[in-house]
């Protein structure tokens, strides 16, 4: 137990000064004799006199709000990606295919990093240092990689609702006398995004998800919440069981939020 | 349907309206104007010019020249495969080819300068398939082009859609959805639809070819009373009693060529190819399992009303 744990620290996890302390408690005792507290929720973190229960909503705080700038980023940017590579020019496609084939095989954790640590190092020196001292420096990069790395799978889930749009109906703005862009604006997409909605819940849940890896660049987003609780309170069972279930209730709630939309967008006589 | 009386708007509104739009600009000299002085009987409409085109080494279309004029009925039949599809996709450059040129209203097809959406704008096309747009309630589909192309208010538009609705029987589902109508009803939007445009031609690829039988009728009515009030069509059908009854000529296509260009009469009396006499003859072999289209029946009233052209 104590070992396992021990093995998934983060090198990298700045956040917790007191992560030792952690290490050596839980190698002591054992999970059959583990004394689960409930009050623990209440009792004050030493981080600046809020109680744990605070850490953690704070986390959640963060996690929602970098989900939802990530996502206006992979969706808006997905969006543009997935409609190049159905357009007839062959130079879109390429642009599309390459960005979506980038970012999308390099693991979330490297490119994490590589935005974080290796990005400053290889820009012009001030402009490396002025990204450096930014306030919420890790914020801001983290949003721009999770919202790059959504946009290549929503282009995916975009690019296929497209393509399952029957070719007649592709045409049907065509002859009406639309340009290209309006077959898109008028036809195609809004017969795409009824189709592709269910994918991108699960594409916006996993984007969710997937903010937890900012806690590798210090980011205190819920899951480097629970983990500043455990290291500080000893209590690991109680803080990623608290995690746990936010994560499940918020995701929860977006599950629902989008069966609604769902709803309201079906459209009267369609099966 | 002839129970209620047409709502009096529709009175001022041809089904067939190419003269008349005041509020369009033109696409350029020479080209698609509207208000342009009227163009005379038998001027020229539809020009095509030697035009062949390949899907890579597979030649679809070889050579086909053919002239429609305005007011003009031509249906397009031929074997299936035949090219009749590709031929009139062609006229709004639905399909790009790669030789000759084809007319329209004056308006180059194959030019730099000629605005293919403003071109395609004024050419009416009704499909197989309708296409009408899914997720659009029947009102907005038949408004959303002249709003967002021929830049109409919503107000206009939405009078001129109504109209046509009411011109093809239909005013009841304005505000239903594409897919609560029956095949036969969606075609008749499609037509609306496209009419609504004021199309200076009305382009029909098979417009009966996916309805039940019974709709057949119903549809092919609209486009009658569309030919009577002086609509240049160019036809792709099967329905050959119709094309006996209703069409001024007709081109007949085998192998991507036109092999028989003539008046009804001269098609159906004494067609000169023997390509055309199998293929005639093999339609009229099916007759005897029964006549699927009741030729007698189209020389009765529509059952669909549609109100007489308005006195100029
Ligand atoms: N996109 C395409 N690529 C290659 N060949 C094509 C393509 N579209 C059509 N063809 C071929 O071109 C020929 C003419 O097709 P077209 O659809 O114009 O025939 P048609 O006369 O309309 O037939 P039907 O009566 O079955 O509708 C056919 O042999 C068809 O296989
Ligand atoms: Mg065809």
């Amino acid at each position: 137990m104590g070992r396992a744990i021990d093995h998934r620290r983060s090198t990298t996890d700045a956040a917790n000064d007191g992560a030792h302390r952690g290490h050596r408690v839980i190698q002591q005792g054992g999970a059959m004799n583990y004394n689960w507290n409930s009050a623990i929720f209440f009792d004050l973190s030493p981080e600046g006199g809020v109680t744990y229960t605070q850490t953690l909503l704070t986390g959640l705080k963060w996690t929602i709000l970098t989900a939802l700038c990530a996502w206006a980023i992979g969706f808006s940017v997905g969006l543009v990606i997935g409609v190049l590579r159905t357009l007839p020019s062959k130079t879109a496609n390429l642009v599309g295919t390459v960005y979506v084939e980038l970012f999308r095989n390099v693991p979330l954790l490297v490119q994490m990093f590589l935005w974080y640590f290796v990005l400053p190092e290889v820009l012009p020196t001030a402009t490396g240092d002025w990204l450096e001292q930014l306030p919420y420096a890790p914020f801001y990069t983290g949003v721009l990689c999770l919202g790059l790395f959504t946009a290549s799978r929503v282009a995916e889930q975009v690019r296929a609702g497209i393509q399952a749009l029957p070719r007649g109906q592709r045409m049907a703005g065509t002859p009406m006398g639309f340009t290209t862009a309006q077959t898109y604006r008028y036809v195609l997409l809004p017969n795409a995004d009824r189709i592709i909605l269910p994918p991108l819940t699960s594409e916006f849940l996993s984007n969710l998800k997937n903010t937890s890896v900012m806690l590798t660049i210090g980011v205190v987003e819920l899951t480097a919440a629970a983990r500043s609780m455990q290291e500080f309170s000893f209590q690991v069972f109680e803080a990623f069981t608290a995690a746990t279930v936010l994560y499940i209730i918020i995701n929860l709630a977006v599950v629902a939020l989008a069966t609604l939309l769902e709803r309201f967008i079906a459209i009267p006589g369609q099966r | 349907m002839t129970a209620t009386p047409m709502p009096e708007t529709a009175v001022t509104t041809p089904i067939a309206d190419a003269d008349h739009a005041p509020e369009d600009a033109g696409l350029r000299p020479g080209g698609l104007v509207y208000g342009a002085p009227a163009a005379a009987p038998g001027e020229t409409m539809i020009a095509i010019d030697g035009i062949s085109k390949w899907y890579g080494d597979f030649q679809v279309l070889t050579n086909c020249t053919t002239k429609v004029a305005k007011g003009e009925f031509v249906v397009v039949c031929g074997p299936s495969g035949s090219g009749k599809s590709t031929l009139i996709k062609c006229v709004n450059a639905l399909e790009p080819f790669q030789k000759g040129q084809i007319t329209v209203a004056g308006t180059k097809v194959i030019d730099k300068s000629t605005n293919l959406p403003k071109l395609r704008s004024r050419v009416g096309m009704v499909f197989q398939h309708f296409e009408l747009f899914p997720h659009l309630s029947i009102t907005d589909n038949l408004t959303i082009a002249q709003r967002k192309v021929l830049g109409r208010s919503a107000e206009d538009a939405k009078k001129r859609g109504l109209d046509l609705l009411a011109r093809v029987g239909l005013s009841a589902h304005a505000d239903k959805f594409p897919g609560q109508l029956s095949g036969g009803q969606q075609q008749r939007v499609a037509i609306a639809r496209a009419l609504a445009m004021n199309p200076v031609v009305m382009l029909f690829d098979e417009p009966t070819s996916a309805l039940d039988p019974e709709m057949v009728g119903e549809v092919l009515d609209v486009m009658v009373e569309l030919a009577k009030e002086g609509m240049t069509m160019m036809v792709v059908t099967h329905e050959m009693g119709f094309a006996r009854k209703v069409a001024d000529r007709v081109i007949f296509m085998d192998r991507g060529e036109i092999v028989e260009d003539a008046r009804k009469e001269d098609f159906f009396g004494s067609p000169r190819s023997e390509r055309a006499q199998t293929f005639l003859s093999k339609i009229l072999q099916h007759r005897r399992y029964g006549d699927p289209i009741d030729t007698a029946a189209l020389s009765q009233p529509s059952r669909i009303r549609i109100l007489p052209m308005p006195s100029r």
